[in-house]
């Protein structure tokens, strides 16, 4: 029977039972989206924070080795200075001695004075505005 | 009715969340308009860090790449005495040992004082005190680890929560690292060509600690040697780490430049040794010996004793610290007759073979006398050089005539700086003709009257070695970025003027040849296996006496300047004593030093020796050597 406005209330049909699907699974659709985003923003922004922490420590550790390494160049710098090294013969007992003149044998090569000074240097130019690395021969 | 009591819980719980949302938004537009400014700058403080980052400084470097001065990284370690409290004494006695302080002092300064009273009448205490600056990084992580051992036997788990917050502090941050770095000049061969060197001082601001050059190349080449800051600026979290990924501006700071010298460590250490061998011997007021290429003017050696360690120079008096090569002056003595006999050659005034009348060792001119060592009679120019004639020298000056002399010393370079790149160089003391006095023709010639710098000798010397061309001495080779590469200022080897001939260099050459042989005033200054040429140089010392310079018995300066191998120069070497004790002559006091160098020089630098020599000493193993292999 078609209702009409006529019609006394309890007279009129109920809305038929059952859930609507459509308008449910557009609400979950867009929970999960917004629950994806949400959890995507603080994936991201947990993966920023480790990999900020990671920067930190090799940060840290290039640090120590940079200064590791001044500290061993300090030690073989004086380890290769000439009084160190007079030090130790006479600590070992090396007994080291200057050659006699006898015992050196000179080889001919080209003199010094014929390779132009600083011949394999190289040298920085400036060259419109910009520094360029030259080997000069 | 039930609705309307419904409908009325509804409206008032409707209003009072309306009610609250309204507050909570009028207070967010308070913070976050309103006080908008106040409040970001003040979040900023909590979280915005910038720092700047220090530069390394440039090294330097002798001509075989050997670094003579370094930098490293160090810490300035500090305290908060607030943090510390009653374990001031626990924590000097733990630290001392490592910091190579004294308990006491350590511990006095870990005593928490109070600077001032707040308004409230509170104290309030100091929380920052330096212990010690340049400590080095393995021994600050030694500091670290010692400081989590204090108070050990406190078990501090059981404690209260504010008293675990105490030993936390106590143990992790009451001893701490001055934020600002901090570098450590280090020299690896110690007091090694100190002179030259110099030493560098640190200066502090609120912002960072910076190294500056005070004396010696550190200072002439400070503007190279120092680089460039870096800075970055970042945020920070609660417990004081960075996050990087707020980090905005990060500048990597640009390492200073490095300074390359021409000076060769090993043939300063072997001048170093001679000399201290030496000064054991005399101990002189001073000594010094610098060492020339004389074809490019480079310095290859300059040394004087006393010397001093630049790693604390603040321990010395200043005498020590002044470079006596370029900022003393002398009266050279005999070493000066090179001047005008080279001059007169030149000038063609005398030749080698000219003959003078020595007057038997005494000379009376305008009624002064002017005496000779020994008594000679007639020498030729050449045997006025060899003997070290004073009289003969006077009477080559006489004929030569004061201005033609004046010349001479002049284009010698005597009488201005050389332009050494060091600082405190002085130009000497050459009087002017109208200020000589009647007898200076004489004396000038000797080497009286004038006033030289050791500096000044030796670059005369090589440039009679040097064909007659005069040099500018060089002590800087280059300057290198930090990958290697050479930047500008460049340097190379400059001839300020041909001062003789060729040809006259030659004839001096000739008559120097004699002077460390026998008969001559410097045979210990002869070398085995090459050929030295040189002049001995024995002055008496002008000492201030009642307010006027006089010369006093028993102060001399005694020097030796050669080279070798004579006929093709590779080194010259000057000596020079001050106030020698045991002797007192040029030839006897420093022609041996001299010869001891050279020795070692020769070996050093790979001189080969003249054939001539070497088979006056029957070496005879050589001359049957393989073909494929040719003795020089």
């Amino acid at each position: 029977m078609k209702e009409t406005d006529d019609m006394p209330l309890d007279e009129r049909s109920a809305p038929a039972p059952g859930v609507h699907i459509g308008a449910a699974l557009r609400v979950f659709c867009f929970c999960v989206f917004i629950g994806a985003v949400s959890v995507g923003y603080l994936y991201q922004k947990n993966q920023l924070e480790t990999l900020g922490r990671e920067i930190r420590a090799k940060e840290k550790e290039l640090d120590r080795l940079k200064k590791l390494n001044e500290l061993n160049r300090d030690k073989l710098a004086r380890m290769q200075t000439h009084r160190y090294l007079d030090m130790k013969v006479k600590q070992l007992r090396l007994g080291l001695v200057e050659p006699r003149e006898e015992q050196i044998l000179r080889l001919e090569e080209a003199s010094y004075a014929s390779a132009p000074r600083g011949a394999a240097r190289r040298y920085v130019r400036r060259s419109a505005g910009a520094e360029v690395a030259q080997t000069l021969r | 009715m039930i609705k309307e009591f419904q409908s009325g819980r509804l409206t008032l719980l409707a209003c009072l969340l309306v009610g609250a949302f309204c507050a909570l938004g009028f207070r967010l537009a308070d913070l976050q308009v309103r006080q908008h400014a106040e409040l970001t700058s003040e979040a900023e403080d909590n979280t915005k860090r910038s720092a700047l980052r220090a530069p390394r400084r440039g090294e330097i470097l002798d001509i075989q790449g050997n670094p003579m001065a370094a930098s490293v990284f160090v810490k300035t370690v500090c305290a908060d005495p607030t943090l510390i409290g009653d374990y001031h004494v626990d924590t000097a006695r733990l630290l001392a040992p490592l910091l190579q302080m004294r308990e006491s002092e350590l511990a006095e300064k870990l005593r928490p004082r109070i600077l001032r009273y707040a308004t409230n009448g509170d104290p309030v205490f100091n929380q920052y005190v330096v212990l010690k600056r340049k400590v080095r990084n393995e021994t600050w992580e030694r500091i670290r680890s010692a400081m989590t051992n204090v108070a050990s036997h406190v078990p501090v788990k059981e404690l209260p929560r504010k008293e675990r917050r105490f030993y936390y502090n106590l143990r992790h941050a009451a001893v701490f690292a001055d934020r600002r770095e901090d570098q450590l000049r280090v020299y690896p061969n110690g007091g090694l060509a100190a002179h030259v060197l110099g030493y560098v001082r640190t200066d502090e601001d609120r912002t960072s600690l910076e190294t500056r050059g005070q004396y010696g190349v550190e200072s002439e080449f400070d503007r190279y040697l120092d680089g460039t800051k870096g800075f970055r600026e970042y945020e920070r979290d609660s417990r004081g780490n960075e996050l990087v990924t707020y980090r905005r501006a990060d500048y990597e700071p640009t390492p200073g430049m490095n300074v390359v010298l021409t000076i060769d460590s090993g043939l300063q250490y072997i001048v170093e040794t001679e000399l201290i061998e030496a000064w054991k011997k005399h101990t002189p007021l001073s000594v010094s010996a610098v060492a020339v290429r004389p074809k490019t003017g480079e310095i290859l050696a300059m040394a004087t004793l006393p010397n001093f360690d630049p790693h604390h120079p603040g321990d010395f008096q200043l005498d020590t610290l002044r470079n006596r090569i370029v900022a003393d002056s002398y009266e050279p003595g005999s070493t000066f007759k090179i001047v005008v006999v080279a001059g007169a050659l030149n000038d063609g005034t005398v030749t080698l073979n000219d003959r003078f009348d020595c007057e038997q060792g005494l000379f009376r001119y305008k009624g002064v006398n002017l005496h000779d060592h020994h008594g000679y009679g007639m020498l030729s120019v050449e045997e006025i050089i060899t003997k070290s004639s004073n009289i003969g020298s006077a009477k080559i000056g006489l004929k030569m005539g004061g201005a033609r002399l004046q010349k001479y010393i002049r284009d010698f370079g005597f009488g201005t700086r050389s332009g050494i790149q060091l600082p405190g160089e002085i130009a000497g003391i050459v009087n002017p003709m109208k200020k000589w006095s009647g007898i200076s023709i004489t004396r000038i010639p000797m080497g009286h009257e004038i006033g030289v710098t050791a500096l000044q000798l030796v670059m005369a010397m090589s440039a009679i070695a040097n064909d007659g061309k005069l040099m500018k001495p060089m002590l800087i080779d280059r300057i290198e970025n930090s990958d290697g590469e050479v930047v500008p200022p460049y340097f190379f080897p400059t001839e300020i003027r041909q001062t003789i001939s060729p040809k006259t260099a030659k004839l001096m050459v000739q008559a120097l040849k004699t002077v460390p042989r026998k008969g001559g005033t410097a045979p210990q200054a002869a070398l085995e296996l090459h050929t030295v040429a040189g002049k001995t140089g024995t002055a008496q010392k002008p000492v201030l006496v009642n307010g006027k310079y006089r010369y006093v018995k028993g102060k001399y300066f005694a020097s030796f300047c050669g080279f070798f191998p004579a006929d093709d120069p590779e080194i010259c070497i000057l000596v020079v004593f001050d106030e020698p004790k045991n002797g007192y002559y040029g030839g006897t006091v420093a022609g041996p030093v001299f010869q001891r160098i050279a020795r070692r020089a020769a070996k050093y630098m790979n001189i080969p020796p003249e054939p001539e020599l070497l088979e006056r000493l029957e070496l005879t193993g050589l001359k049957n050597a393989p073909l494929t292999a040719r003795r020089n």
